[in-house]
Order: structure tokens, then sequence, then C-alpha cells
């Protein structure tokens, strides 16, 4: 028996006026999964979540949440999600406890729920505080223990790590770590890849509203084989590669020229360069991270791949 | 707990540290007390003309400048509490959290009731101190013109109420939708001061604008017969035109209209925008 996917969209599709925001993005998210939603700033990724929870109407295609796929539905399956888009999003005159309130009603929690999550994100004793003098830690601190109010069943986090420093984003992993093990199915959003390939099973790969690739970490990254190699002289590498036939790419990079092998033998390759007097300092296979393969299958989309790579 | 009462305690915990909306309350409570204070002083020394300073004559002292602002006062207190929910982007926090946007829109109508309520009360609870404190004999709370005067404050506090209402909801920016509404005020008397000179016939058409019928729904005239010949005798000495008013249902009727067709506006227009 399969279980119902908890998120699944088919040909979801959002235009505002000229500009196609999501483009016939088709995703589903299985129980338990941590799912990486991936994707530059402006590709569709907090559209697509806002459409998931109710704020944006989709102008094409549909989505269903644990199964649900009508808007009656939809708002009796929010009950078993925990969402936060974007920035934190609260109350600045009113305080960090006064907040959750709003949130736990809504939600139709208790207050002593309320004190057991400011406990978990480390906030108990700056409850009582206005959410206005929180510094941006506490806010996203304060974001995920509203999301976790009604111990859902479905986390929804869009750019959790935003504007956080190193401890800051630590921590904010930690809870997500805690939440994954306690078995909630977590769907992330982020453009800091290293982050989401530390914490994700699965993820989603979007560019301009479409979703590129998708499937198991171990899926995006390892499909290609690529050799690492060091030279005295790369240009003569490259000429001597461009007559090589089992090599069907070649990319300079700061470590060295990284090369895309039709197959697996990096003898082969050896051999081939010593052949054409060339002789490698180093020989490697070279493991693609998330973040090349994103890079690849973004390729040329983005004037600056630094926030990205950061 | 009910949806209703669901509803009722989040804007009760929003409301409750919200100072903008305090600040505005005690402002016109200031006012309203301020402006009933002279008369209350004339009472006492036994001075004044016209009615007694007391129940149920003393609504024409109290519902009077600068108090019958206070459905202005309304309808910047609405914008205050309802617009920043979306530059604060808490609105599309509520509905993320599990607010269908048609409960969050019930939510701002309960709100809208509580502060109509309390822009209500506070001259009523004014006037009737005002009253017991005053040494002139005291009679029924109010008669039919009283009433309908009382009841008038009302609708022209649930009209500028619901202005405020739907431009919070259409412009979502608290200082936006406060600057339209003063604009809106001035143009719509501008307007009908140039048409009323050039053509009396559409003169009584825009009488049935909302600046217009708000001005209509608080003036002493509009309820009190002996004010409307007090009034109408001055003119005539000065050679203006009598007033006229169109029958209280008429007025009434457009009035109600008006906050229907404003909180209508609204709903579509929180139904239909994404958050």
């Amino acid at each position: 028996m399969t279980d119902t996917p908890v998120v699944r969209t088919l040909d979801l599709t959002k235009r505002f006026r000229e500009v196609l925001a999501v483009d016939q993005v088709s995703i589903s998210v299985e129980r338990g999964q941590v799912f990486g939603f991936l994707g530059p700033n402006g590709s569709g990724k907090t559209t697509t979540i806002g459409m998931l929870m109710g704020i944006i109407t989709p102008t094409r295609g549909g989505f269903s949440l644990f199964g649900a796929s009508d808007a009656k539905g939809h708002l009796a399956a929010r009950a078993r999600v925990g969402a936060t888009l974007e920035t934190p999003n609260f109350y600045p005159y009113m305080s960090g406890r006064d907040n959750l309130k709003v949130a736990a009603t809504i939600k139709g929690v208790g207050n002593d729920r309320i004190n057991e999550c400011l406990e978990i994100v480390g906030l108990a004793g700056r409850g009582r505080h206005r959410f206005r003098t929180y510094s941006l830690g506490m806010k996203q601190r304060l974001a995920l223990a509203a999301t976790m109010l009604n111990d859902p069943e479905l986390v929804i986090l869009d750019e959790p790590a935003n504007g956080l420093d190193p401890q800051g984003m630590k921590e904010v992993r930690d809870i997500i770590r805690i939440l994954a093990d306690r078995g909630k199915t977590i769907f992330l959003s982020s453009h800091l890849l290293w982050e989401v390939e530390r914490m994700c099973t699965h993820v989603a790969i979007v560019r301009k509203g479409r979703v590129v690739k998708s499937g198991t970490v171990a899926e995006i990254v390892s499909e290609q084989v690529k050799a690492l190699v060091r030279v005295q002289d790369p240009g003569a590498l490259e000429a001597a590669l461009a007559d090589y036939p089992e090599a069907t790419g070649v990319q300079a990079t700061d470590e060295g020229t990284v090369v895309t092998l039709a197959s697996d033998d990096l003898g082969a390759l050896n051999r081939y360069l010593a052949g054409h007097g060339i002789y490698v300092s180093h020989l490697s296979r070279h493991q693609q991270t998330l973040e090349d393969a994103f890079i690849e299958l973004t390729k040329g989309d983005f004037g600056s791949m630094t926030e990205i790579a950061s | 707990m009910s949806r209703f009462g669901k509803l009722l305690r989040i804007e009760v915990i929003k409301a409750r540290k919200r100072p903008a909306l305090w600040i505005t309350l005690g402002v016109f409570t200031f006012f309203t007390v301020v402006t009933v204070l002279p008369n209350l002083f004339r009472a006492m020394e036994g001075g004044g003309q016209g009615p007694p300073f007391a129940l149920p004559w003393i609504w024409r002292g109290v519902l009077q400048p600068p108090i019958n602002m206070g459905p202005l006062f309304l309808g910047a207190a609405m914008i205050l509490l309802f617009a920043p929910e979306f530059g604060w982007k808490t609105a599309r926090q509520n509905v993320i959290d599990g607010l269908a946007k048609e409960h969050f829109y019930v939510g701002k109508v309960i709100a809208f009731v509580l502060l109509l309520a309390a822009f209500f009360i506070v001259p009523i609870v004014t006037g009737v101190a005002a009253s017991i404190i005053s040494p002139a004999p005291t009679g029924t709370f109010a008669r039919a013109p009283e009433l309908n005067h009382i009841f008038g404050y009302g609708l022209a506090l649930a009209l500028w109420g619901t202005i405020g209402f739907l431009l919070a909801a259409v412009i979502r920016g608290s200082g936006a939708a406060m600057g339209i509404m003063l604009l809106y005020l001035l143009v719509e008397n501008m307007l009908t001061s140039v048409v009323s000179f050039w053509n009396a016939a559409l003169d009584t058409l825009l009488g049935f604008l909302p600046t217009q019928l708000f001005d209509t729904l608080t003036r002493l005239e509009f309820y009190y017969p002996d004010e409307l010949a007090r009034a109408n005798a001055m003119r005539a000495q000065n050679g203006m035109p009598l007033l006229e008013f169109p029958e209280h249902s008429v007025v009434v009727a457009f009035a109600l209209g008006y906050v229907a067709l404003f909180l209508g506006v609204a709903f579509v227009t929180m139904r239909k925008r994404d958050l």
C-alpha cells in the first residue's frame, strides 16, 4: 500500500500579469522526507509555497495537501501544517508570547504549548519582550516556534536561515534536525545549497519558475562521472581534451580542470594525456556537489552566483 | 471555541496592545469631554439659553462639533487597525496559520463592530454622566427626535468606519489610506460646492454622496424641527436658500446601502487579491 503524498502539485502555474512566476510545477513530497526546494531568488519558490498555503491563487494547475485537493480540504489540511514564509511575520508592537497567542488561537492549541515551543527555540526568557526588540536570529526562532505550535505533520520553511550568522544558522539547522528526527515531513526552500545538502533527503531544483530536476540528493549529484585534473599548462590540457572522445565537458575551476567523462575509466584518461605529452600532477574522481549540479542546471541564468554559492 | 469566539479572541489580542488605537480613542474621548464641559459649567451656574442641559435635551449639546467628527476618528482607527496587517504581512501569516481569507475578513468586521461600539458609547456615556451632574431637571433618556439623532450618529460612524475599512483593504498601507480618505473628504466637498453653484438639480443628487450624507446625518436641523426653523429664519434674513432635507428613511437607506457596498467591495477585494 502506498501512502498519499503529503504535498503533490500538478502543473501548478502562477502568472503575475506578464511575469510567469511559476510554470507548470509538478512535485511530490512523501511522508517523512526532508524536501529541499532550491532555486535562486526570484525563481518562484515563495510563490509556489504561497499557493500551497492559500495566500496566492494559482492561475492554472492544482495541488493536494494530505490528499485534499479542494479549497475546503486545503483549509482543513492546513491545520496539520506549520509554515513560515520569507521573513518572520509578526506584530511588532506585541510580545513574542502574545504573537504566539494569536497563532495558537488560530491553530486551536492551548497556552501551555506556547511555553513548550518558546522553550524548544530558546526564547523562554524573552517571551514577554516586544517582537520589534528581537534580533533577526530571535525572530527566525520565534517563527520556528510558531510553526511548531500545533505539532504539525508537515513543516514548511521558506529561507529559514536568511540573514543569520553562522551560529544562528546552526541553531536553525539543529531545530530542523529535531523536527526531522521526530518524523515530521519538512519542505525547505533555500538558496543556501550546502545548507540543503546537509539536511535534505530529496530536492527539486527550480529555474525561472520551472522544476528542472528533482529526486534524491544522490540522484541529483552523482549521475555524471567527473575527474579533477591539475597540470602545468591548462591550455594544452584543454586542447588535448578537445579530441578525447570520452570527454563530454571541460570546465576550468579554481581547483583545477574538471573533465566530464562518458565512462568511469580514469586510467584511460591518464594514458591518453601521457600519450599527448601531458603529465598530470593531480588526477582524482571529482565528487559533484549539489552546488555543482545546481550551477550546471541553471547555467547562464544568473549574472552573479556568489549568493547561491556562498 | 466557536469560530466567532476564536475570531473575537484573536482581534481582542491584537487590539489590546495597539497604542495607535488607544491614542485615537483617547483623543476622541478627550474632545468629547472637553466639548461637554463648558455647557455643563454653564448649566451648573444656572446660565445659558435654549433647552436644559439634561436628558433628553442634552443630546443636541453632546452630538455636535467636534464630537460629530467621531466617525472620522473611527475611519482613521479602522485604517490603523487593518491596513498594517498587510505591511507587516501578518494577514498573510494568519492565513498560513489556518484562517481562510474570508475568516480573516470576518475578524476585521468584528473589530470594526467593537470599535464602532466604543466610539458610539463614549458620547452616550459622557451625555448621561453630564446629565447626572447637571442641576437641570432630567427627563427620559431620549424622545423620537433624540433617538433619531443618536441612531443617525451611529449610522454616520458606520459610514465612515466602512470607508476606512474599504480603504485599508484596497490600499493596504495606513499612511496612503489615511491620505486618500482625507483627500476624498476634501475633493467631494469641493466638487459639491462647485456643482451646487452651477446646477441646483445636480446638487440634490450630489447630496447623496457619502460625505454629504455624513453631513446630513450629523446636522441638528435634520432631526429637530425647532433647529431647522431657527436656521431657516436666519437664512431667510440673509437672503440664503432655505435648508431642505430628504426623508429620513431615504437618507438611512442610502447610508446603509453605502455601508453594505463598502463592506462588500472590501470582501471581494480581500477574497480575490493575493496576500
